[in-house]
């Protein structure tokens, strides 16, 4: 295949991409017809319970299974001495000591923090497991936690690992441009001290996982709803005695996932023993107790920001001590604590930056890749520090954010940490949002309002979704890392009747990849999005897949759609040589429409069908050297460099999304209660495949965003470990009532650097995080609050209020 | 999340349920479950047998009988929430009804249910406590009438003997000249009250507060009678003033707890703040 | 959390000594005693029933008697589990004459919960702990004055 058939040089027409279709998997999912792992059974199949630690931090003196044992109905019981046996620890990206911190898929030794899996029982039904975890006894030495990353650092704190001999599992300085110069020639210096609160996913399906070990041919496959099982292969085949090639991961239909299911490698690898152990397939389906203290919260981080700036509001330079708290193992960190790289001056043109970067260990869930992944803690708290900078300086925080944003036409713009912004008119986009919520007249309206005792306030931020990313950044965690770039692979084929069906196995959990890889197939083949079939699910046997395969980061429409685009055209390419002899044409006079191709200007038209039966059963027909089948691969590769090491700068990520926000709010002084009056958003995400698609995503982050801003934060005794939001009742999941009519407009900047100016868009980075924050402070700004937490629920804004009142009097 | 494993009993009538409960220790009705079941799930409570009487006959209905409203056990809060007798009769019970959970939840707890399990945080029991109203109470030997401010005693805990069902829920039809408001401070609508008042208000012909009956939610072991401000008000015009300075007693007598939505200080600021908001608006809800 | 109180018995300091560092008499005042068993004349099982209401889980305690000094100061930790909860319990005791030939006990208790109960009962802990301990306090003084 010559790379010219494959570059831009085919003209595709755009009749389906940017048309908002109704998605192709809505009707069976919403109508119950969806496949989930829970919907698998298998003959023989046995049931799951996970029995977890109640302490935060404990010694296991001794776990006795002899009584759930004898229980009738249980067949096989696995704690920590059968996982020792069947596994070697995971390995880590962190340079030593850290390196050496052990983790498996169950407690080892010690509990690390409350909900932490210590025995898992197989029986007959799950009621049954569940009452023989009640059986099993667990004696613990309780040892203190430690449940705050400050705390966490004091030399005669209790350690997590013993094994590391620190808390502080990753630490690095970060130096862009002349930071020194920016502080030493600033007007004013402007400190802050922030917080950015754990939230997290909270999917509609929990983690799931049915394990079947064939002793037959040796052969494990693990259904689960992981969203990156490719990523845990190499974990699992790192850390698992087993063969890799006898490792079958599926994946059917995923309910939600927002990085969550990243991390359910430990329980694909704890099911599968229980699976070996007791002979007979295993279902274990977790409960929303469990899911919610299972960790895969979010990064918890905290901030110690100093910023340069200039009278007029212009910002020189930037100095960040940033803490993050990444619970009781490291799992995917500390890669949230480096994210920061990918955006990191923000939407903003200053050049100096520096950054103390310091990854700790708690006793707290373990963290996860969660929507927006170490983006938001630092977008945040650069929408916090900006805001400030304006209110210290009796300045609008609107003209200010205005000022200081990079401009339209200095894109593609490279950011001090080497990131480049590829496209984007942030100026536009934030005006935009502020036009749709009536700014004008709120500000007219605000000083009177203010009078009557009626706090209103209104917010606006901008956040960049960083899509497609660069593995290479993880080699400035440790620079013996052994990933790079990004890639994704495609499969297609044209079957003998001329349907043409897609095999992507991406792990889609709600993001419609069905859908755009239809349309972006049918306008290459031109046909219409129901000729193409995308074949649900993924299958580690049957799909074909990279190290970097799965749906996370924001960027299906790049690397997902790009693999597509690279098949597609080399399918279309064969299709076209076979026609072109078929029709005695030359290739490049041919177009293809209606299922046919067609010499160009003539009614010469040979049917898909004619050309697949020349391919598969006629092929005597075919023309010399052409082999038979019409079925491609095709593996895309992003166009990544290495970093440099030594400036520590990488481009690491390929494209950027962004979306503004603005909102107004009302808070009740008397309560601290939060109400919000006006929401508003402006995306631009590059060209839209289907717009209809965006829009749901736009609107699913903004709820997100409005969930972790005032309801969703996972609390824990700072005295016990216990985590306190353990159930739907204190986890506040907002609902329909909760979160206001959401009124969206786009813009598109199409990407320069992909094929059709697609960006990636699942993330959206949670802009109200920074839109809610900024209006609260706005409402409360004749009291001179200031906001310096990312979750503001009503005790606390009343706590503030008190404070500030007692202040003024 | 399953239950531990318990006898499932479905008698065909209340004398029956009784006559189970009282052969059968560690028994439990079951109504709507909406408590219960939750609390089995988890596991915090293991009833051994579970008496479900939701197929019992005749046990919702809401009727008028002379100056009360007279309401079946199983009657649910949907249909207490839509109820013409209760809403023009006793709206703030519908009001409280209307507060409950969502939907789902509204179409299946019951009454009964709601007020036997005593959450000091639930909508009803604190409502039911400002209306003064009764539940006829049945056990093997007969009934009895218990009073509101004597059927809840602690968290979970009723007058009730572990043998008695609620046969029916009384609570008056209020008099001319009354105005009532239910009023709750949740982080989410459907949320357990972080703070609730039940705000029941009648003037006399001269526009005097003729009596008052305020009562407080999520602030001690029980749902509370804010006996304080309701003197407080009693005999005086309701000027704004008044209303004010009687609400900043509402935290009188109160003992609240402390979870992560609201600790014990804030519980007892709001409970002044809302006990102001519910009284202005029970005061204007009044009709000629 | 963390509860303490002060009362007087009617009885002299000796006696009241003599009673509490006896397992069975502190066991007689546990709520909803259903087993116990005394290993040792400073250790002692219990199996508990405690709850609010219908609410009720059943513990297996072990409690230990520590730093006893006769007749003045004892503490007693305890560590309980079940219904998916753990329970730590340290309670200290002081004794001091009164007067009248009384005694005052003052008394101070620890406790940690963790798991279930820790996670969902938040709103009910603190208050049923309360309880639970001033009950057993007060069961001690009725049995030394009855
Ligand atoms: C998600 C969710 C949200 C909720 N939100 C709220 C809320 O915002 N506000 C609120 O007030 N409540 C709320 N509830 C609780 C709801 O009000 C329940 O319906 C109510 O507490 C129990 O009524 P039930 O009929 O379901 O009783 P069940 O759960 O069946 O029983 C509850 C208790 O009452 C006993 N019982 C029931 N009927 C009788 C009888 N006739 N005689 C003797 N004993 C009886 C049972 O034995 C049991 O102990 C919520 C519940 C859920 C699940």
């Amino acid at each position: 295949m010559t790379e010219a058939l494959l570059s831009k040089e085919i003209p595709v027409p755009r009749k389906w991409v940017g048309t908002p279709i109704k998605a192709k998997e809505f009707p069976r999912l919403i109508t119950g017809q969806g496949r989930y792992v829970d919907d698998i059974k298998i003959p023989n199949m046995l049931y799951a319970a996970l029995l977890r630690s109640p302490y935060a931090h404990a010694k296991i003196k001794r776990i006795d299974t002899s009584k759930a044992e004898k229980l009738p109905g249980v067949v096989a019981i696995v704690t920590q001495e059968d996982v020792l046996k069947y596994c070697k620890p995971y390995p880590q990206i962190v340079p030593p000591p850290a390196d050496k911190l052990l983790d498996y898929c169950i407690a080892v030794d010690k509990v690390r923090f409350a909900g932490e899996p210590v025995a898992a029982v197989a029986a007959t039904e799950r009621a049954i497991a569940e009452d023989a975890c009640e059986l099993i006894e667990v004696e613990y030495e309780p040892l203190p936690p430690v449940m705050d990353a400050e705390e966490a650092l004091k030399p005669d704190a209790p350690l997590v690992h013993e094994e590391v001999g620190t808390n502080l599992v990753w630490h690095e300085v970060f130096d862009y441009g002349d930071v020194d110069k920016a502080f030493a020639e600033a007007d004013k210096v402007i400190s802050l001290k922030l917080h950015h609160h754990r939230y997290g996913g909270a999917p509609t399906e929990t983690h799931a996982v049915v394990a079947d070990y064939d002793k037959g041919t040796g052969v494990l496959t693990i259904y689960c709803n992981n969203q990156m099982p490719m990523f845990c292969m190499a974990l699992i085949g790192l850390s698992f005695n087993m063969p890799t090639d006898k490792i079958r991961i599926i994946t059917p239909d995923i309910g939600g996932g927002f990085g969550s299911k990243i991390l359910s490698y430990t329980y694909m690898m704890l099911i599968s023993i229980l699976a070996m152990k007791a002979g007979r397939p295993v279902k274990w389906m977790e409960d929303r107790r469990e899911n919610l203290a299972s960790g895969t919260h979010c990064n918890e981080a905290t901030f110690y920001v100093e910023a340069a700036v200039k009278k007029d509001g212009t910002i020189l330079g930037i100095k960040a001590k940033t803490l993050h708290d990444v619970g009781a193992y490291l799992r995917y960190e500390p890669v949230g604590a480096l994210l920061w790289i990918q955006v990191s001056s923000g939407p903003y043109r200053f050049k100096n930056l520096r950054m103390d970067v310091n990854a700790i260990v708690t006793n707290k869930g373990p963290v996860a890749p969660i929507r927006g992944y170490g983006r938001i803690q630092h977008l945040w708290m650069l929408e916090r520090t900006v805001e400030q900078v304006a209110r210290q300086l009796g300045l609008d925080p609107i003209e200010v954010k205005l000022k200081n944003y990079v401009r339209p036409e200095e894109m593609p713009y490279v950011s001090p940490s080497g990131a480049t912004y590829d496209s984007g008119d942030y100026p536009t986009a934030l005006k935009k949002a502020l036009q749709m919520i009536n700014y004008d007249e709120w500000r007219r309206k605000q000083p009177e309002l203010w009078r009557q005792g009626r706090f209103v306030g209104i917010g606006a931020a901008l956040f960049q979704d960083s899509g497609t990313n660069n593995f290479a950044q993880v080699r400035l965690i440790y620079k013996n890392n052994p990933f790079s770039g990004n890639s994704r692979m495609a499969e297609m084929w044209m079957d003998e009747f001329g349907r043409i069906i897609v095999a992507v196995g991406s792990n889609p959990h709600g993001q419609c990849h069905e859908t755009v890889v239809s349309q972006v197939v049918a306008d290459v083949f031109g046909v219409t999005p129901d000729d193409v079939f995308v074949v649900p699910g993924f299958d580690s046997w049957v799909h074909g897949w990279t190290g970097h395969s799965g749906s996370y980061a924001s960027q299906f429409a790049v690397s997902g759609i790009g693999a597509v685009l690279g098949a597609a055209k080399r399918l279309r390419e064969k299709i076209a040589t076979i026609a072109a002899h078929m029709l005695k044409a030359k290739p490049e006079d041919l177009e293809f429409k209606e299922g046919k191709v067609c010499v160009k200007g003539t009614d010469r038209c040979v049917a898909f069908w004619q050309v697949a039966n020349l391919a598969y059963r006629n092929n005597l027909e075919l023309p010399e050297g052409v082999e038979p089948g019409l079925r491609v691969i095709y593996t895309w590769k992003a166009p990544f460099k290495l970093p440099d090491l030594e400036k520590k700068t990488v481009n690491a990520t390929l494209t950027y999304s962004y979306q503004a926000h603005a909102c107004v709010v009302e808070v009740d002084p008397e309560t601290g209660k939060v109400k919000i009056l006006d929401y508003a958003v402006v995306d631009d995400c590059g060209v839209p495949i289907n717009p209809h698609i965006v829009e749901g995503q736009v609107h699913g982050s903004t709820m997100n965003g409005i969930a972790a801003a005032l309801f969703e934060e996972y609390v824990y005794s700072k005295d016990t470990g216990q985590l306190l939001a353990s159930t739907f009742m204190d986890y506040l999941f907002p609902t329909a009532l909760e979160i206001p009519d959401i009124k969206v407009d786009h813009m598109i900047s199409p990407s320069p650097f992909t094929e059709l100016g697609t960006k990636g868009v699942g993330e959206g980075s949670l802009v109200p995080l920074g839109s809610i924050a900024g209006a609260i402070e706005d409402a409360l700004s004749p009291l001179g609050v200031v906001i310096t937490d990312s979750h503001n629920p009503p005790e606390r804004i009343y706590r503030m209020i008190k404070e500030a009142q007692k202040k003024r009097k | 999340m399953i239950p531990r494993s318990f006898e499932y009993l479905r008698p065909s009538t209340l004398q029956e349920a009784v006559q189970l409960l009282d052969k059968y220790e560690e028994s439990k009705i079951l109504a709507g479950g909406q408590s219960l079941i939750a609390l089995m799930k988890l596991r915090l409570a293991s009833p051994k047998y579970i008496i479900d009487i939701t197929r019992i006959p005749g046990l919702s209905y809401v009727k008028e009988e002379g100056n009360k409203i007279l309401i079946g056990p199983l009657t649910t809060h949907d249909t207490v929430e839509n109820s013409p007798i209760i809403r023009n009769k006793c709206p703030i019970l519908s009001e409280a009804a209307s507060r409950i959970g969502d939907q789902q939840i509204r179409n299946r707890g019951t009454i009964a249910g709601t007020l036997c399990h005593a959450d000091p945080s639930a909508d009803v029991p604190t409502t039911f406590l400002a209306l003064d109203g009764e539940v006829v109470a049945m056990g093997k030997d007969g009934e009895r009438v218990i009073k509101a401010k004597d059927f809840f005693q602690d968290f979970f805990t009723t007058a009730l003997n572990p043998n008695e069902v609620v046969k029916e829920v009384r609570v008056p039809v209020l008099p001319p000249k009354t105005g009532t408001a239910y009023i709750k401070h949740a982080r989410r609508e459907g949320d357990f009250a972080i703070v609730a008042v039940a705000a029941i208000i009648t003037l006399d012909e001269n526009n005097v507060c003729k009596s008052a009956s305020i009562s407080l939610g999520s602030v001690g072991p029980t749902p509370l009678r804010a006996v304080e401000v309701e003197n407080a008000l009693v005999g005086k015009k309701l000027t704004d003033e008044v209303i004010v300075a009687a609400s900043e007693l509402a935290d009188r007598g109160i003992s609240p707890p402390s979870d992560i939505h609201g600790s014990a200080e804030y519980r007892a600021e709001m409970a002044k703040v809302f006990t102001k908001r519910a009284i202005r608006l029970a005061l204007s809800r009044i009709g000629g | 959390m963390h509860f303490e109180g002060t009362f007087d018995i009617k009885a002299p300091r000796q006696k009241v000594w003599d009673f509490i560092s006896i397992p069975n008499n502190v066991a007689k005042c546990l709520p909803d005693l259903q087993k116990l068993e005394v290993p040792a004349p400073d250790r002692f099982k219990a199996t508990v029933k405690a709850g609010v209401g219908f609410v009720k889980g059943t513990f297996n305690f072990e409690f230990t008697m520590l730093d006893m000094q006769p007749p003045t100061h004892a503490k007693l930790s305890g560590h309980g589990s079940g219904t998916g909860s753990t329970v730590d319990l340290e309670t200290a005791i002081d004794l001091s004459d009164l007067p009248d030939g009384g005694t005052r006990m003052a008394w101070k208790a620890d406790a940690k919960v963790g798991g279930l109960i820790a996670s969902v009962g938040q709103r009910l802990l603190e208050g049923a702990a309360q309880k639970l301990v001033s009950n057993l306090f007060a069961c001690l003084k009725k049995q030394l004055e009855g």
